[in-house]
């Protein structure tokens, strides 16, 4: 017996609470266990869950209190169909590419970009999110969904 | 395969709305990819028998083609005092 459900029983006995009341306990009890607990067989290590799928879009979304609104909506199959090409850059031209980046203190090595970073790359956008609130009132949104 | 987009919505000011039926293009689209691809497919077999390896055409426009499909869903919608603009590829 569990230490919730006999302090519930022993409630009940010492009358400090009802019938009613103990059995409506004891089902809130039986749910919580419910939710909580896996279901039989179901893997939980994290490795097997199911992954979020990628986010499908940017949003960016700025609200003024003057009026002025802007809404952008950027599909992200942009940015996997952009960096695919990326593929066919030839390796003299990469090479100075990098530099230049890693120059600009951007060290992304576009070579050894392979189509699960860019998938990986993808599905952790869905965690990011810029808020800026300014004093003013306005508001700026960056997000992925 | 994803689908390229089918129509396009430009709005400018409040009164100027315009929709374009992307899709009456597509059959030009498929006639210009029948007509292009054979010809980067030679270049790439040309490139590669001089030994210029790296060059693939075909690679490239097929990959232009994802990007312009891609931008089905693009929007971008700017209203301020005014300037109005609505742009939609559905």
């Amino acid at each position: 017996m569990s230490e919730d459900r006999a302090r519930i029983l022993n409630m009940l006995a010492a009358g400090k609470i009802s019938a009613e009341e103990a059995e409506r306990l004891l089902d809130a009890l039986q749910v919580g266990a419910v939710d909580s607990a896996p279901a039989e067989g179901a893997d939980t290590t994290p490795a097997t869950k199911a992954p979020l799928g990628a986010p499908k879009f940017l949003y960016v979304k700025i609200i003024s209190t003057d009026g002025d609104n802007v809404d952008v909506k950027v599909p992200l199959q942009l940015v996997r169909a952009g960096l695919k090409l990326t593929s066919l850059i030839p390796p003299q031209a990469m090479d100075q590419l990098n530099d230049s980046m890693s120059e600009h203190g951007m060290s992304i090595d576009f070579q050894n970009l392979k189509p699960e970073d860019i998938e990986e790359l993808l599905i952790a956008l869905r965690e990011m999110e810029v808020n800026v609130d300014s004093a003013n009132g306005d508001n700026v949104r960056v997000y992925c969904e | 395969m994803i689908v390229p987009p089918a129509f396009i919505l430009m709005g400018f000011g409040w009164r100027f709305r315009l929709w374009l039926p992307l899709f009456l293009l597509w059959p030009v689209g498929l006639i210009v990819i029948v007509i292009v691809v054979p010809l980067t497919l030679l270049a790439d077999i040309v490139l590669y028998l001089a030994g210029q390896r790296f060059h693939s055409y075909t690679r490239l426009f097929v990959g232009v083609l994802g990007i312009l499909n891609a931008t089905r869903g693009l929007t971008a919608v700017v209203h301020s005092g005014d300037t109005n603009i609505d742009f939609k590829l559905v």
